[in-house]
């Protein structure tokens, strides 16, 4: 072994140190006083209702499903709308390609109109998701 | 002029099959036709073909067409197992479209067209991301598809089983995938291979690395040995195709496996600097998976299961091949120029043997599924090879066609497999020949006999069907059985035709294949020829070969 | 020519694909179309070809020595570049004419190159053969469509049948010896196939296999000539190739590289006798064509006795110039061939099976051409090959007519159950009679002008050799014949001017011993004819003369053939009764002789002497007449000469002595009973019973070797065929089987204990990793993070270490 690595085992050991001292300290010096209200799961700071080990109806999964993918999509989207109109993005990257002036310009054009076509074709998709789900009755509660 | 029309020319069987899968989704929705989306999506494979043979003339156009650091390589492997995934695509369809649950047929039909599209992508990824990205689009949809397959609870535990296992191998995979950049710095593999290939020429650099890049490789090994059933890496197998039905357990012996194959020969074999624990670790993968596979499969009644055993024996014969092909590429650093060229060309012979076994592979397994699907077409199929006996003299057409897909997993002459097994096994040997002593002599000579040793082996379970269905008199059914149920539809019947043509095509003329392939568009065999006759010219523009180039070129230079 | 060949050999094939694909549904009863269309075809196109080679012999006037051939190659079949890698010298040490010719034949190093070109060849001999074949194919195959009419396998008949034809034109038309021993066994398997025709019959499907054993005796032997020819010739071709000269070609035969003599020649040649052997039904191999006589009449006279069987003689004459090199192989060919005829024809006059009588007599005149090959001069040679031609029309006519006999006495064929058959088929008769004739060899029908210039041939050649002979002692001419043996002598010189220098002889005999070999082989010959005349017309008197008795099984009304059985006769009797005059004709007009000298294969190195001798035709026609007077005598007469003189060969006399009756006879004597009287009085009768016994051990005792030759009486003899069955199963059937049994129980006990031990191991092993496979989840999922873990900690270790 290469003498490379030993910051890194440095690293690991101190890290696993570290955690056992904090966790062993808080064992040996903590005080314990269990009390029910202490002793319950917490849940978004509601009062559990019932065992956690239980089944779910699947719609919770679907809506729950559903709507990450559509926040994905808007997280996506924010990069990609910054991103697609600095000039320092796209068209220094045509430029770097591209070395006479006219050819150039068509060619920004043609990369501006690709790169919002292609966001479109992935909003386009996602809306068939939600054609798909919206017909398959996941919207539909009961 | 913008490369991104033309990635898009190029891609286009992919995005047609893309669209057209949501097409099927959506459009399921509306009218669940299962027999209409069935031709529907053989119309959406036809069109992806026909698009796939019109990009041909974008690689066959030169060096100009080819872009090597984009994340696609655009190569004659690519193209010719994208062709392979097509046909697989085909074939799982025409089965579909009686076994397929009438429920949800258009989704069965979209999650198959996700996983061709998914192999296709992987075939020709030539980047980290692409290539995890492409194997999850093979691994999520197979989920859906194996609970799909039929509703209990054999089926459900058998999902369950892979579901997890899979994501396992998929965080091993993604884990050695971190490692790989961590080492390079890059997602892009050309710039791996230059990267690791650079260190390996700095002595003090290779040591430094030597290890993290051991334990990069056994983790890709635990991913990608997951998805071709590799041993230690195969115990989801037997369970889990046994618990599926024909038709998903042909999906799952195929798909995946192309898919690995893929990867492995371009992340590992042409990426990783030429060291000996490669090809060692290969072999021993290879002598385990053959030894494993074979052994288990004689204890087998369940078809099913005994097919998975032999899948995994199969797995071991192709990484023969590529055991072969990275010994080479460790022989490349040490000998002459002259014998660099000599390694080239076993290399590519030990990927080519490698592809051929494969495309054989796929033909002859996807056959014997396809044949069991029309032997009993509905929920509970047939499980045991003894409901086969007498199959022969009720059936004699489906007991023919199983027979010659037996014959050729076995390696009985003329049939396609005894072509690729005879490829492998010449090319173990010709890594070990002439016998010089070395280490690596004596270890591929122990693999060669191995490997017959196991063939030897292997005949004993694939003749035990044969014999049942020709040699056993049919045993007594009170319920259906095989032997009265009638024969499955004609789609069916068209996906055993088309493997069991293939299969004798590729054993009556392998030689004529090949030549035919280097201009027309279905061949693996390609890559022989080409690389076979112009080795030279290869290491120059031949994406696959491209780990050899910076020796070759540095060689070159020194001179 | 090309195309005649392609026709010649192609039509008969195109009738069997034909008749086989469609044959059983499709044409159904008339599935003989296809096969006499081609076969018919065939035949105007050998006519055809003979025309051709005819023309083309009389306007070369090339050197006689090369003969005329010409070949067209189909296609190539192999070709291996470096086949053979030892230096052709350490093969044939004694032959040094082939070192000329050795360059040409290896290429650098030292490797020759082995080719099979698919060559057919047209000269006189293939000619001739072809023309023959075909005529008689074509009668026969009309003849089957009426014989086997109504069978079940009519359209496999026909099918067959023109396999055979196919095979049997390859075989003769094949240029290359590789060739023409595919199609030697090609020829084989439909004999086989045909034999076994009925083969629901134990009888036929065994003769049919007996067949087929027997031949691959002989057909070892040729194996091996071939592989011998290969290393000593380096080539399998007859003909001449760009670059390598045919064992049979120009090059060779024009006296540039020779033949090889010697050790080589001679075992070379022996192994083609071996092989000519089996095929043509030639002590020590002759045993199987009697039985197989089980098949179809018309297959017995088409192949059992026309073509097939005549194969060993043509492949002799094929290789005439290989022969003439070693000339102890020619002795020893027309010995077999003396040894066959004498045995065949002495069991022939004990056999009551009418296709069998004729059978023996085909093995009998297979062995006069083999004399007739062994004697090594044009005339006997082109004399054996006349013989074959004449040989196949009589025989075929008179096999023909049996079956004819057969189909209409409900297929009995035992000569005793019918007889005084000449009224009611009157064609069958006339027919017949003059296969007899021909058959004995009766003035002027064919066989009596072929037997004849065999016999004159051998008889002149006992004269080369005293010629020779005395030659060598300096001795001088006997004058009181000096006009024979002035022939003798420029006959003489001849052979010696070109034949001998290659010539070493292997067993040293001096040419009066080996003319005292032909000497007694001419008196065999003789006699044989004696017999053959004999039987021949046994056969006949006992068939058609005498009372008319039929068997039950004909019905009440038997009845004459239909037409298409007698037309061929008919054709057949003509041939038979005219060709000997027309192609032959004494010295006069020697058209035949003259036609197959110009084959290649006869062309070369002979003793050109050739003279009609009307002492030797007269002493075998008076020979032939007094063996038919006596069959007249004793078969057309009363019946009590035949049984007197069969009592007398049975040894009759001694049958007496197995009857033990006298010991009771001899007790009634008054005396012994007086005796035994006395004895039982005086308490002493165990005494007079003891007496009895010790005296009737003796007397078994002594009569015991009696009893030995009572069985080995002449009659018995003949009629169990001299016990070849009985000795060759003793000697070779019955220790094989027993290795057999031994070998069966070694394999099936001990090899196979051994290899199902090996067998099980797998198992072992895959029972191991089965148990494995528990099911849980949680625990693959470990086995694949152990095998990670094992697999870098080995690697890591393995890199330290």
């Amino acid at each position: 072994m290469d003498s490379a690595f030993y910051p890194a085992f440095l690293f690991v050991g101190c890290a696993l140190g570290l955690a056992c001292l904090m966790y062993g300290m808080g064992r040996v010096m903590g005080p314990r006083r269990a009390g029910r209200v202490k002793e319950m799961p917490y849940e978004s700071g509601m009062d559990p209702i019932n065992d956690a080990r239980r089944r779910f109806d699947v719609r919770f999964h679907l809506v729950a499903i559903a709507f990450l993918l559509f926040d994905v999509e808007l997280l996506f989207l924010y990069p990609w709308a910054v991103a697609s109109r600095n000039p320092e993005g796209i068209d220094r990257a045509v430029a770097a390609t591209q070395t006479a002036a006219g050819a150039m310009r068509g060619a920004t054009d043609f990369s501006r109109l690709l790169v919002f076509g292609e966001v479109m074709v992935f909003i386009a998709l996602l809306a068939l998701g939600l054609v798909y789900a919206w017909r398959k009755g996941v919207f539909q509660w009961r | 002029m913008p490369t991104d029309s033309q990635t898009l020319l190029l891609l286009f069987p992919e995005i047609s099959l893309v669209c057209m899968a949501a097409v099927i989704f959506v459009g399921g929705t509306f009218g669940n036709n299962r027999r209409g989306w069935s031709f529907y999506a053989l119309a959406a494979y036809g069109v992806a073909a026909f698009a796939l043979w019109r990009s041909a003339d974008a690689w066959s156009g030169g060096a100009a067409a080819y872009m090597p650091s984009g994340p696609f390589a655009v190569d004659i492997m690519g193209y010719s197992l994208r062709w392979l995934a097509l046909a697989t695509g085909v074939v799982l369809t025409l089965l579909a479209a009686r076994q397929a649950p009438k429920q949800l047929a258009s989704e069965f039909l979209g999650g198959l067209m996700l996983v061709v599209v998914g192999v296709m992508l992987v075939c020709s990824a030539n980047e980290l991301t692409m290539v995890f990205l492409g194997l999850e689009l093979v691994s999520v949809p197979t989920y859906m598809l194996l609970f799909l397959g039929r509703n209990d609870r054999a089926t459900a535990e058998a999902t369950i089983k892979y579901f997890f296992l899979s994501i396992l191998a998929s965080a091993f995979l993604l884990y050695g995938m971190s490692f790989l950049y961590g080492l390079t710095g890059s997602t892009s593999l050309p710039e791996i291979r230059a990267s690791l290939a650079a260190a390996h020429e700095i002595p003090a650099l290779n040591v430094a690395q030597q290890p993290l890049l051991q334990a990069t490789l056994v983790l890709l090994l635990v991913g990608l040995g997951f998805k071709i059933a590799a041993a230690p890496f195969h115990f989801y197998a037997p369970d889990v195709y046994q618990g599926a039905t024909n038709l998903t357990a042909g999906l799952l012996a195929t798909a995946p496996k192309i898919a690995g194959i893929a990867v492995l020969i371009r992340l590992v074999v042409a990426a990783f600097p030429p060291d000996d624990f490669i090809w060692q670790l290969f072999m021993t993968l290879a002598i385990l998976s053959m030894t494993i596979g074979n052994v288990c499969a004689l204890w087998q009644n369940n078809i099913r299961r005994l097919m998975a055993y032999s899948s995994i024996a199969h797995s071991g014969y192709m990484l023969i091949g590529l055991a072969v092909a990275a010994a080479a590429n460790s022989l490349l650093a040490e000998e002459t120029s002259v014998a660099n060229l000599q390694a080239a060309n076993l290399q590519a012979a030990g990927i080519a043997a490698t592809l051929f076994y494969l495309t054989v592979y796929v033909f002859a397994s996807l056959g014997v599924f396809a044949a069991c699907s029309l032997l009993a077409e509905k929920e509970r199929g047939f499980e045991n090879i003894s409901d086969l006996s007498g199959l022969a003299k009720s059936k004699p057409w489906a007991a023919g066609a199983i027979a010659v897909f037996m014959f050729s997993l076995a390696g009985i002459p003329p049939l396609a497999g005894f072509w690729g097994k005879l490829s492998l096994m010449t090319e173990s040997l010709n890594v070990a020949l002439p016998f010089n002593g070395s280490t690596l002599a004596t270890a591929f000579c122990v693999l060669a006999v191995v490997g017959m040793l196991n063939a030897a082996i292997a005949a004993g379970y694939y003749l035990r069907v044969i014999a049942v269905m020709f040699f056993q008199p049919p045993t007594g059914h009170a319920e259906p059985s095989v032997h009265t149920e009638p024969v499955g539809g004609w789609l069916t019947g068209a996906a055993v035709g088309l493997c069991t043509v293939a299969v004798l095509g590729i054993g009556l003329a392998p030689q004529m294949a090949a030549e035919q392939s280097s201009r027309s568009e279905d061949g693996v065999r390609v890559f022989v020829t080409t690389h076979a006759t112009q080795p030279a010219a290869n290491l120059a523009t031949l994406e696959i070969r491209g780990a050899a180039e910076p020796e070759v070129t540095q060689q070159a230079a020194s001179k | 020519m090309p195309s005649l060949l392609i026709l010649i050999v192609g039509l008969p094939l195109l009738a069997a694909v034909v008749t086989a694909v469609f044959g059983s549904k499709l044409l159904g009863r008339h599935a003989h179309w296809p096969a006499i269309l081609g076969i018919a075809g065939s035949c105007l196109c050998s006519l055809a070809l003979i025309a051709q080679v005819s023309d083309k012999q009389s306007h070369s006037a090339g050197p006689s020595q090369a003969g005329y051939a010409e070949t067209i190659t189909l296609w190539n079949w192999a070709d291996i570049g470096h086949a053979y890698d030892q230096a052709p010298k350490a093969i044939a040490p004694g032959a040094d004419v082939l070192a000329p010719g050795a360059d040409v034949l290896v290429t650098p190093g030292g490797m020759r190159r082995f080719t099979i070109d698919i060559t057919l060849r047209a000269d006189a001999l293939t000619a001739m053969m072809l023309g023959m074949l075909t005529f008689v194919a074509t009668l026969v195959t009309i003849y089957g469509a009426g014989y086997m009419h109504g069978d079940r396998g009519y359209w496999r008949f026909f099918a067959y049948v023109s396999l055979f034809v196919f095979s049997m034109t390859m075989l003769v038309s094949a240029s290359n010896f590789l060739l023409l021993y595919v199609f030697w066994e090609a020829v084989g398997v439909c004999s086989y196939l045909l034999i076994g025709f009925w083969y629901e019959k134990p009888e036929a499907a065994a003769a049919g296999k007996k067949a087929f054993l027997v031949n691959r005796v002989g057909d070892f032997g040729f194996a091996l000539a071939l592989f011998l020819i290969w290393v000593t010739y380096g080539t399998l071709n007859f003909h001449d190739t760009a670059n390598v000269a045919g064992v049979l070609g120009q090059t060779r035969l024009l006296g540039e590289l020779g033949f090889v003599g010697g050790g080589v020649g001679f075992a070379i040649c022996i192994l083609l006798l071996v092989g000519a052997c089996g095929k043509s039904a030639q002590f020590p191999l002759h045993v199987w064509l009697p039985d197989a006589m089980e098949g179809p009449t018309p297959v017995s006279a088409l192949i059992h006795a026309a073509t097939m069987v005549t194969a060993g003689v043509y492949m002799i004459a094929r290789c005439m110039p290989l022969f003439l090199a070693a000339p102890d192989a020619l002795l020893i060919v027309s010995v077999i061939g003396g040894i066959t005829m004498l045995l065949a024809a002495l069991i022939a006059l004990t056999q009551y099976d009418l296709k069998r009588v004729l059978a023996y007599s085909t093995i009998s005149q297979l062995g006069y051409m083999f004399l007739a090959m062994g004697v090594g001069t044009t005339a006997a040679a082109t004399a054996g090959v006349f013989h074959l031609f004449t040989h196949a029309f009589f025989k075929a006519l008179l096999f023909l007519g049996a079956g004819s006999v057969m189909h209409s006495m409900g297929h009995v064929i035992d000569m005793r159950r019918f007889g005084g058959l000449r009224r009611v088929m009157p064609i069958t008769h006339f027919t017949f009679a003059i296969g007899c004739l021909a058959l004995a060899g009766v003035f002027p029908f064919a066989g009596f002008w072929s037997k004849d210039a065999i016999v004159a041939a051998v008889h002149d050649k006992v004269h080369i050799l005293e010629h020779q002979g005395m030659e060598r002692h300096g001795n001088a001419h006997d004058a009181a014949d000096p006009e024979q043996h002035a022939a003798g002598r420029a006959a003489a010189d001849v052979a010696s001017a070109v034949v001998t220098p290659s010539v070493t002889p292997v067993f040293g005999l001096t040419p009066s011993s080996r003319a005292r070999v032909y000497q007694t082989l001419y008196g065999v010959a003789i006699f044989t004819a004696l017999l053959t005349a004999f039987y021949t017309f046994r056969a006949f008197f006992m068939t058609f003369y005498g009372p008319l008795r039929t068997p039950h099984e004909a019905g009440p009304h038997p009845h004459e053939s239909p037409r298409s059985m007698t037309w061929p006769l008919l054709g057949l009797a003509f041939g038979a009764a005219t060709f000997g005059v027309l192609f032959e004709g004494g010295g006069w007009s020697p058209l035949f002789a003259k036609f197959v000298q110009g084959s290649p294969s006869f062309a070369y190195g002979f003793a050109e002497y050739k003279e009609f001798h009307p002492d030797v035709a007269m002493a075998s026609t008076v020979v032939v007449l007094m063996g038919i007077a006596l069959a007249a005598y004793m078969y057309l007469g009363h019946q009590r000469e035949v049984d007197w003189i069969a009592g007398l060969l049975q040894f009759r006399w001694l049958s007496s002595l197995q009857n033990l009756e006298w010991v009771n006879r001899a007790e009634q004597h008054r005396w012994l009973v007086a005796t035994k009287k006395l004895a039982g009085q005086l308490a002493l009768g165990w005494l007079y019973g003891l007496a009895r016994g010790l005296v009737v051990l003796l007397a078994t005792v002594a009569i015991a070797p009696l009893m030995l030759v009572h069985n080995l009486s002449p009659y018995q003899l003949s009629s169990r065929k001299f016990f070849f069955d009985e000795i060759y199963n003793a000697v070779i059937v019955a220790p094989l089987r027993l290795l057999a049994t031994l070998s069966y129980w070694v394999d099936r006990y001990l090899v196979d204990g051994l290899v199902d031990t090996c067998g099980r191991f797998p198992f072992g092993v895959g029972r191991f990793f089965r148990g494995l496979q528990i099911g849980l989840v949680q625990f693959y999922a470990l086995a694949m993070a152990l095998g990670a873990l094992v697999l870098i900690a080995v690697l890591w270790l393995g890199a330290a270490g």
